[in-house]
């Protein structure tokens, strides 16, 4: 049985805070010793939605790496990758909607499936939010 | 550090005792929202399979048709018109057989990239530039800002909401009432004609009491609408950004003796989900700010209620925020409680951008390296 492979993510910034317009920069790789055969990787920088509600998600970078016999394709070497952030959607804790952005690795590969791994960070400095109680508008008598 | 997941291995090959431990093909499956109890690539297999039929199918049915023209002499105009038939199922096939091959392909996020790309594209004669900044997944502010105010900038338009409940309640009380004035007629009929149906007759009560309850409530809500006048709110500047501090104008008229008015500004979450085959839509209100709030007064129609208000928007809250399935939606809401009436409550939806509009960094379009 294939094992899956390792996938190391590693961001320039450790903190993982970015501000709307940063440069986000990192690189991954996979690790062992033995080059393993990996038909195409893809790099994806990108914002999803959990909670309650239906997964939305968009694309904001993406980078694919294929195998080629001319040039093949050795990950245990660091790939870099770099990406301006956009101004929005900030990253969100909320009550049933919530905002993530991550960067995510996906490895396609003869034997297995494929395999992924992802690495969250925060773009914005937005509070978690917290619920209103439904009667707290009226004003007493 | 990174998190790994990987997906589910497929083996090069399988021993006798793992393929007797696969579990075996279900003809039924469980759907759990928009999560199945059977394996992804058998519906997708299946759908394959029907894609090709129809591309198939509409084949056979084109090369049958123009068989059929090029052999008759007299074949008239009908094979032409059908032909249509054929052709229509030969583009769906086609498309679902692309789009099939496409998602089997591709990944979920090169699929997404792409289609990205695809709308980042520039239509000649469509003008590239909007007028305002366009940010990824804030709503445009166009709606808002196109009525100019008389205290202040602009004036909200008033959320439609409201006016599809009237609608709606219209409709059903139109419909429900003309169906059961249908049998009513047939009832009073009979009677007229010395032959009455007792029991249609007692049958009929129930659907006439709802019927004159639909046109209750519809009266009602026609009354409400009408009786509380009009609400006016001008603000200042739109869009708002995070904690900025914005000045803001209300104005209500109509008859009326108000126990008690507020001005808010709310923020609201919202969640569409599927469950079962329903799809259903849940609200959460996350931020609640009493702007003005004024109690035990009366307005003449001569003389409307009129105040000023400022807000200050928290500068650690969330952006307007709008997906096909979740928003985060920002609105200054007028409520209150009436003599008459009893309560009411109007929705003026704002925009709130993540910073001020002048300092915005520029929207990077999606970059794709190598795809």
């Amino acid at each position: 049985m294939t094992t899956p492979p390792i996938i190391r993510i590693v961001l320039d910034s450790p903190s993982g805070h970015y501000r709307p317009g940063d440069r986000l920069a990192g690189r991954f790789l996979v690790e062992g010793t033995q080059m393993r055969t990996v038909r195409s990787a893809e790099l994806s920088v990108l914002w999803y939605t959990a909670g309650k509600g239906e997964e939305d998600f968009a694309v904001h970078h993406f980078e694919r790496l294929v195998d080629d016999v001319a040039k093949p394709l050795d990950l245990r070497v660091p790939h870099r990758f770099s990406t301006l952030l956009p101004p929005s959607p900030l990253s969100y804790d909320g009550q049933i909607v919530k905002v993530c952005w991550c960067v995510r690795v996906r490895l396609f590969m003869p034997h297995v499936q494929e395999a992924a791994a992802e690495l969250p960070f925060r773009l914005g400095s937005v509070a978690t939010a917290s619920g209103v109680a439904a009667d707290e508008s009226e004003p007493l008598p | 550090m990174a998190l790994v997941r990987t997906a589910t291995g497929a083996m090069p090959s399988h021993s006798f005792r793992e393929l007797a431990m696969l579990p075996r093909p279900r003809l039924f499956v469980k759907k759990r929202g928009t999560r199945r109890t059977g394996a992804p690539w058998v519906g997708m297999v299946a759908e394959g399979f029907l894609s090709a039929g129809l591309l198939t199918v509409g084949g056979l049915g084109l090369y049958w048709l123009i068989d059929h023209v090029a052999s008759v002499a007299d074949a008239g105009r009908w094979p032409w018109f059908a032909m249509l038939i054929p052709i229509a199922l030969i583009v769906y096939g086609a498309i679902a057989l692309v789009g099939v091959l496409w998602h089997s392909a591709a990944s979920t996020e090169r699929r997404a990239a792409v289609v990205q790309m695809a709308t980042d594209w520039e239509l000649p004669g469509a003008d590239a530039r909007p007028a305002r900044p366009v940010l990824p997944t804030v709503p445009p502010i166009d709606a808002v800002i196109d009525s100019a105010g008389v205290r202040l900038a602009y004036r909200l338009p008033i959320d439609a909401a409201p006016g599809w409940v009237s609608f709606t309640m219209a409709a059903v009380c139109l419909t429900w009432n003309t169906l059961v004035a249908v049998f009513v007629l047939k009832v009073i009929s009979l009677h007229r004609d010395g032959h009455p149906n007792w029991l249609l007759t007692w049958l009929m009560l129930p659907f006439v009491m709802a019927g004159v309850w639909t046109l209750v409530a519809l009266v009602r809500q026609v009354l409400l609408s009408t009786a509380i006048g009009t609400t006016l709110i001008e603000v200042s500047q739109h869009p708002f950004y995070l904690g900025g501090t914005f000045h803001g104008f209300v104005s209500q008229t109509g008859r009326l003796r108000v126990r008690w008015l507020q001005v808010q500004l709310v923020c609201e979450e919202q969640a569409i989900y599927q469950q079962g085959t329903d799809t259903r839509r849940a609200t959460s209100r996350v931020y609640r700010a009493v702007l003005l709030s004024q109690r035990k007064f009366e307005i003449e129609p001569q003389r409307a209620f009129e105040a000023s208000f400022d807000l200050t928007l928290p500068d650690s809250a969330m952006h307007s925020f709008a997906s096909p399935h979740n928003a985060v939606m920002w609105s200054l809401l007028v409520c209150g409680r009436l003599a008459r009436w009893g309560s009411f409550e109007r929705r003026f939806p704002i925009y709130v951008y993540p910073l001020r509009v002048t300092a915005l960094p520029p929207s990077a379009p999606v970059t794709l390296a190598g795809a």
